[in-house]
């Protein structure tokens, strides 16, 4: 059961989109995310949406991957749709109680779930096209500026991927303890919440345990391979910005331009 | 010629600590040992559960700092930990727990963490995991991430991103313990052709009677003490003793223990399974 | 008890289109008071039979008949088919969680709703029967050394005082002795107890000696099934699938192979010294 959870889902293929450098993936989604925020006009969707099209289309990333990734979120997404559908004051089109359907509602209930949706499908092409490695470096080659101010940028990039690696270790490793407990008659899944809390300590502890255990041999590995920090460290696969990249900064300036000049002059 | 491993009346001290951080005990995990291994041979350490044989394979890799006595690595002395990173340089070690020892999420990346971390320049890295995966069979699986592996093949995993760092011997430190027969012996298989291709001093610790058979030198530890020493023949032709210390002689050489008992006149030094089908058939043929 | 299983399927991944058979087609009985060895690889779906038999995983198709009762149907009550068909993991690391031996061991008989003193009693009975002494009672369960926490661990199942044991690899990882040790507890419980043991391992050396029944499992399938002596005839067809007949029996059809007449019946190294010296005796 445990097992069918997928972390930091990536999608292999060969496209331009998975070739791209990393940094100008995260900055690009970055900037696209920032960008859905700049405009008060419906017409910046039809913008942002094409431009997410485009981007889809050269990814070759299956569409239905992408909304996969809106499912955690559609409660939310109907939630927040239907408090802006009923309680945003204006001119009022229907009224029950304190259920108020206005036209601004309608507009704005339109607004917020469309950026909702791209917020999400945007991000997410980030990851289905990026490797966790991948993902990492960038981050840290972004954030290395705050090295300077003694900020441990190498040693959270290095965290984050041993995490990335050991999210499905851990998560067969519950699976596993659950079920022995289960065989000695445990009961994850009945009772009031007092009780299911306590209920899970025979599931908790044995997982700590060994997580701790793991932490320990992986930290020997890890000195007994000379790791010593990011200091003297090279790299195996160094990130290096290809003239494609330069490309894909331009495309980025084009898509921003593009959306100001529409927004400030189509105003719909 | 120098020893590459030079032990001399190494002790190792446990203490136990009660919930404020009080000495209650002391636990002497390493009692005395002293043992050289020369550069290019094969070397196993056999021993039970709790025998201290991990403890001291530790402390050939500076993971671990000798409470009492002297050890020198390829000639340097561990202890004050400036010389570390170059003992490990010169002994890399492989550990038990195959999924605790991989770093990375992919298999290429791992065998080049062990790289990256000494400095080696990148085009260099890429060849030396080239050579290392090639040299474990795994090159085949280079793009795969190492949840998908078997725990044989995430144990050849973790030896080639050991190779990759080139160093002059490789500890296995109980790496088949947690293996099926298959898995186990695709190790011992591809961490005997590394000694003798590459002329890589190699350290076996394990309990595993069957991995010792082609071993140079047999050095048997119980209570932190060696106990026993000498060659797989050697050693094997004591079984009663080994017995006493918890470990068992493979099924053929027991097998030809109790027939010199019952009188039967076989050579006492048989090492396997296909020696005393040799040794029975020509008996047979004499008679 | 017995355990039936009618035309049992287990596949992996169908929901994602990467389907992988982990059981094909398994029929199988297994009777009250049997010691019965499952041999296979890893992968080999020794492992996920094991959860099928007392409930932690469905068949995809098949039925599973325990004393007749079909344990898919509705109102059959998988808490009680889990006592009955005590399941001990691989790794006691798994399990252990309580702050002394006897509070761990006494959490499964805790959970049948016994009275104190009933889950008292069984807990203390179990460790005794796994040889845990009284003064380990109330050591915490992971200051134990291996052997140790695989006693507490199979004691743990035990005080819930099943029909059946089912246990897998319960030796992987101890040295020869440990694994002795455990393998002679199995044997005297199943002897003393007439308590039925199902014992899953890779390694045919563990079985052989004790089971009376070998079941040898190969890419889902069961392939051999019969008491040892009848399962080892097939060395050759065991080879190819990779696992071996323990090497004892394999010395005695060694030496027929090459033309001499031993008595091939002999899993021990006693057994095949036995059969050996009487040969050679037989020739002078």
């Amino acid at each position: 059961m445990i097992r069918d959870i997928t972390i930091g889902q990536y999608y292999q293929g060969e496209s331009l989109i998975h070739k791209l450098d990393p940094r100008l993936k995260v900055v690009g989604v970055l900037v696209y995310l920032i960008s859905l925020f700049c405009f008060r006009y419906v017409i910046g969707f039809l913008v942002a949406g094409l431009f997410f099209v485009l981007v889809l289309k050269l990814s070759k990333v299956p569409f239905r991957y992408v909304i996969k990734g809106l499912k955690p979120i559609l409660f939310l997404l109907v939630f927040t749709a239907a408090l802006n559908l009923l309680w945003t004051p204006g001119e009022t089109i229907w009224r029950f109680g304190i259920l108020n359907l206005t036209k601004e509602g309608i507009y704005k209930c339109i607004f917020m779930a469309l950026r909702l949706i791209l917020l999400i499908i945007g991000s997410s092409l980030l990851t289905l096209t990026t490797t966790p490695n991948q993902l990492t470096d960038a981050m840290e080659y972004l954030l290395g500026p705050f090295k300077r101010f003694g900020a441990p940028v190498h040693e959270v990039a290095m965290m984050m991927s041993i995490a990335l690696r050991f999210i499905p270790i851990l998560l067969e490793e519950t699976d596993k303890i659950m079920k022995a407990q289960m065989s000695r008659g445990a009961d994850f899944e009945s009772g009031n919440l007092m009780h299911r809390l306590r209920n899970m300590i025979p599931l908790l502890v044995p997982l700590f345990v060994s997580a701790t255990r793991r932490a320990n041999e992986l930290a020997y590995a890890m000195d007994a391979r000379c790791y010593n920090g990011g200091a003297g460290r090279t790299k195996m696969k160094p990130l290096k910005y290809h003239s494609r990249d330069y490309k894909g900064y331009g495309v980025l300036v084009v898509y921003l331009v593009l959306l100001i000049v529409v927004t400030r002059t189509v105003a719909i | 010629m120098q020893p590459i491993i030079d032990a001399k009346d190494l002790v190792h001290e446990y203490s136990q600590r009660d919930e404020e951080g009080n000495v209650t005990g002391i636990n002497r995990a390493l009692d005395g040992v002293s043992l050289q291994v020369e550069e290019g041979d094969f070397i196993a350490v056999l021993g039970a559960n709790g025998s201290g044989k991990s403890t001291f394979a530790k402390h050939l890799n500076a993971l671990l700092t000798p409470t009492e006595g002297t050890l020198y690595v390829g000639g340097m002395e561990c202890g004050d930990h400036t010389k570390d990173l170059d003992i490990r340089k010169t002994v890399g070690m492989v550990f038990q727990n195959p999924d605790n020892q991989i770093i990375s999420n992919v298999v290429e990346e791992d065998v080049g963490f062990g790289p990256e971390n000494i400095g080696v320049p990148t085009a260099e890295i890429w060849q030396r995991m080239e050579d290392a995966l090639k040299n474990v069979g795994m090159y085949a699986y280079r793009k795969n991430s190492p949840n998908k592996l078997s725990g044989g093949q995430k144990q050849r995993v973790a030896i080639a991103g050991i190779l990759a760092m080139k160093p002059k011997c490789i500890i296995l430190d109980e790496s088949t313990a947690m293996l099926d027969p298959g898995g186990r012996k695709a190790v011992i298989d591809t961490i005997s052709r590394i000694n003798r291709e590459e002329k890589i001093t190699v350290i076996v610790i394990t309990h595993y009677m069957e991995e010792v058979t082609g071993a140079d030198h047999v050095y048997v530890m119980d209570s932190g003490k060696v106990v026993m020493e000498g060659s797989p023949r050697e050693i094997f032709a004591r079984s009663h003793e080994l017995e006493e210390h918890r470990l068992a002689v493979p099924e053929a050489v027991k097998v030809a223990m109790l027939l010199r008992d019952q009188g039967i006149p076989l050579p006492e030094d048989i090492l396997d399974q296909e020696e005393l089908v040799d040794a029975v058939e020509n008996l047979w043929i004499q008679r | 008890m017995s355990i039936q299983l009618e035309n049992v399927n287990y596949i992996y991944g169908e929901s994602s289109g990467q389907e992988k058979w982990a059981l094909k087609n398994i029929n199988l009985t297994l009777h009250d008071n049997e010691f019965v060895g499952i041999v296979g690889h890893t992968g080999s779906g020794k492992s996920t039979l094991t959860q099928l038999l007392n409930g932690l995983e469905k068949p995809s198709s098949g039925q599973i008949l325990y004393n007749g009762q079909d344990i898919q149907a509705e109102g059959f009550s998988k808490k009680e088919l889990r006592r009955k068909a005590g399941l001990v993991f691989q790794y006691p690391e798994h399990q252990l969680f309580e702050v002394s031996v006897i509070k761990d061991v006494e959490f499964g008989p805790r959970n049948l709703g016994l009275t104190n003193l009933e889950v008292e009693k069984r807990s203390f009975d179990a460790l005794k029967q796994v040889g845990i002494s009284d003064e380990l009672l109330d050591v915490a369960p992971f200051a134990l050394s291996g052997g140790q926490k695989r006693r507490v661990a199979i004691a743990g199942v035990l005080a819930m005082q099943p029909e059946v044991l089912i246990l897998d690899e319960p030796t992987a990882g101890l040295d020869p002795a440990g694994r002795t040790e455990i393998l002679e507890l199995l044997q005297r419980l199943h002897r003393e107890n007439n308590i039925s043991v199902i014992l899953v391992s890779h390694s045919m050396d563990d079985v052989a000696r004790y089971a009376e029944r070998i079941l040898v499992m190969n890419q889902g399938e069961l392939v051999l099934d019969g008491a040892p002596e009848k399962v080892f005839r097939y060395r050759k067809e065991l080879r190819e699938i990779g696992l071996d007949v323990p090497q004892s029996a394999n010395i005695l059809y060694e030496l027929r192979d090459r033309g001499m007449d031993v008595d091939t019946n002999g899993i021990t190294p006693e057994q095949a010294a036995q059969n050996i010296a009487d040969y050679l005796r037989r020739q002078s």
